[in-house]
């Protein structure tokens, strides 16, 4: 029997157009990823939703997949219509890893146009062996 | 036939940025946990905020999960605001124990508290 599980990958951002690699290994149990979720926590002064504050490029198994390269965005309002993982299938090796780099887009600025500091998390949905 | 009911518990938040622990227990007569979802007298108590959540000694939510994955604004109806799982993920239910740890993000404008977060679990019975 298969349950579902979230990896969360945290990474900060305090610098314009900072690159953030990702390398992490992922436990043996889990067996299939079916969805991916990046968004900023908590709200920034920025007065303002930002379509593209930054791009994440995720790889798995070891890089020999590369299910995702995709904007982030930051929303104003903390809830959505719905809120939905972006649907991948992609079957995971036995403890493989999770590679790929997170972008800043250098936008995260607030209405003087100073930078804003902030946290990107990236959401795995996975489902793993009970 | 008792095939489904939405259960609420409630969880009260005294200050900005509070961690509250917390447990129940999901209703005895129905089998399993077929979707869950959170809401907040106040959209903005989303910012940051996390929920940790383990039902019959499961993990359900990992430390650092924000509860806006688990909401939606108003414009959706209230049997679309569920996070379900599917068929083949069974949460055992039947007076399984739930334990979480909220953690407030600390956002404050316009938010008062004490305030109370609301998780609704849809519990099923199968046919």
């Amino acid at each position: 029997m298969n349950v579902r599980r979230f990896v969360i990958l945290s990474i900060k951002i305090s610098r314009a157009h900072q690159i953030v690699a990702i390398d992490k290994s992922l436990s043996a149990n889990i067996v299939s990823c079916t969805g991916i979720h990046a968004d900023v926590k908590g709200h920034l002064q920025t007065g303002r939703d930002i379509q593209h504050i930054g791009e994440v490029s995720i790889l798995f198994n070891s890089g020999r997949v590369h299910p995702l390269h995709h904007s982030v965005g930051y929303h104003d309002k903390p809830l959505q219509k719905c809120n939905r993982f972006m649907q991948i299938q992609e079957r995971m090796f036995s403890a493989s890893k999770v590679c790929g780099f997170y972008q800043d887009a250098g936008t995260a600025t607030d209405e003087k146009g100073i930078f804003l500091p902030y946290q990107v998390i990236i959401y795995l949905e996975c489902k793993a062996k009970k | 036939m008792k095939l489904t009911k939405y259960q609420m518990i409630k969880v009260k938040v005294e200050t900005p940025a509070q961690t509250v622990k917390f447990s129940a227990v999901t209703d005895k007569l129905y089998s399993r946990v077929d979707g869950i979802y959170v809401s907040m007298p106040n959209d903005n108590s989303h910012f940051g905020s996390t929920l940790e959540l383990r039902i019959a000694e499961e993990e359900i939510f990992p430390d650092g999960f924000e509860t806006k994955l688990l909401a939606t604004d108003q414009s959706s109806s209230p049997n679309e605001r569920f996070l379900i799982f599917e068929n083949d993920e069974i949460v055992e239910a039947a007076g399984s124990l739930i334990e979480g740890r909220f953690t407030d993000g600390g956002f404050t404008d316009g938010i008062s508290f004490p305030y109370t977060l609301n998780i609704y679990l849809k519990l099923k019975n199968s046919k």
